[in-house]
């Protein structure tokens, strides 16, 4: 199955392919994060923008964007937060274009991002809330909802990891499946719409309902 | 697909990506951008001062242009009037001295007939004289005969130019 992500043993250890992608890919946004900013430091900020140097400008205001239009201008700390995710996402996304498993088509990915962004909403409701204030939340509007407010509040890291894992899996399995039966030239469309298309969409998704949700946690 | 230590693992890496981002990324960026837009900030402010400085000095030399216009036409009026007085004054000199000549003349030409009269007389009295001597030499002495030539001479000059001479 080789749409899957495998394990590679390294000095006896385990490493999955996840893994090593995600270092991979760590590695490439942190250089080309690096080789960008200096190109762009290399004229002063005075100068109008062109070229390569206004792409790290163009990341940077796309995220900014974002956050205006779905958090509002106060919660432009968010910024690299969200953007790291948008960044990570979209390249692990496209990661299925060269042949590797995408990391996102792995559930330990998926839930390890929800849940960072779960613990994001949880720790800007407890303060803004007060921790009296956010635990009576649960209790509205009757007392006897409280397990089920628990269950949503639980399954909302759920439901973002499984949305993202269960697209981007699917999407492998129906390339691997296309590449094992049609390997030449017929898996270019599937390609852009799974990897390309699907891939993009479920950044914006992810990213989207990040952002709403911290939002909402801190109105 | 089970979960096991990669969550760990990507729990990690993600915050490690995010720390570096932040550092290598979004924080310069954050802060070249800014340097722009205080930039910007500052030109659109000195752009806002300036105009504002020629819109007083606009007002300025519209004023310094309104007073200078007014100042102008001043002057043109008070040469108009300067223009017309000398004018008045000149005409008033010409009638003046044409008067005093035209009465100079009058003098002169009283004088003058005045003169021609004497002369006149004494000519006629002289010539009657001498005619007279030669014809009533010896019946008149030289005195009667000047008295009577002198009022014979009178009578003349009356006659011919028509007013009493003394």
């Amino acid at each position: 199955m080789a749409f899957l992500a495998r394990t590679y043993h390294l000095l006896g250890c385990e490493i999955p392919e996840t893994l090593i992608t995600t270092w991979a890919i760590m590695i490439g946004l942190v250089i080309a994060s690096r080789i960008a900013v200096r190109v762009m430091l290399s004229r002063p900020p005075e100068d109008p923008p062109s070229g390569r140097r206004i792409v790290p400008e163009l990341v940077y205001e796309a995220m900014q964007w974002l956050v205006d239009g779905t958090m509002g201008k106060e919660h432009r700390g968010f910024i690299p937060y969200i953007g790291t995710l948008a960044l990570f996402l979209v390249v692990a996304n496209l990661t299925g274009l060269i042949g590797v498993a995408p990391p996102t088509a792995d559930l330990n990915t998926t839930l390890a991002l929800a849940t960072i962004t779960f613990v994001n909403i949880q720790y800007y409701s407890i303060r803004r809330k007060g921790i009296a204030s956010y635990l009576k939340g649960f209790f509205e509007p009757v007392a006897f909802l409280a397990p089920l407010n628990v269950i949503s509040e639980v399954a909302l890291p759920f439901s973002m990891a499984f949305r993202l894992f269960g697209n981007m899996l699917g999407g492998a399995i129906i390339m691997g499946l296309l590449y094992s039966v049609l390997p030449i030239i017929v898996p270019v469309v599937p390609h852009m719409y799974f990897d390309i298309f699907a891939g993009i969409i479920q950044t914006f998704i992810f990213v989207m309902l990040t952002m709403t949700f911290i939002a909402r946690a801190m109105d | 697909m089970r979960l096991d230590y990669t969550y760990i693992f990507q729990i990690l890496n993600f915050i490690i990506l995010y720390l570096l981002l932040r550092r290598y990324l979004f924080g310069p960026v954050k802060a070249y951008l800014e340097r722009r837009e205080q930039y910007i900030r500052g030109r659109v402010s000195a752009a806002e001062g300036d105009r504002e400085h020629a819109a007083r000095l606009k007002e300025r030399l519209d004023a310094e242009l309104s007073q200078a216009r007014t100042k102008a036409r001043g002057i043109t009026e008070e040469a108009r009037r300067a223009s017309d007085a000398i004018r008045a004054d000149a005409r008033k000199l010409a009638a003046e001295e044409a008067s005093r000549m035209l009465a100079r003349a009058r003098d002169e030409l009283a004088r003058e007939k005045e003169r021609a009269i004497h002369d006149i007389r004494r000519e006629a009295v002289d010539l009657s004289v001498a005619v007279a001597s030669r014809v009533v030499r010896d019946s008149l002495d030289t005195e009667a005969l000047r008295r009577l030539a002198s009022a014979a001479t009178r009578e003349i000059v009356e006659a011919k130019l028509g007013g009493k001479v003394s």
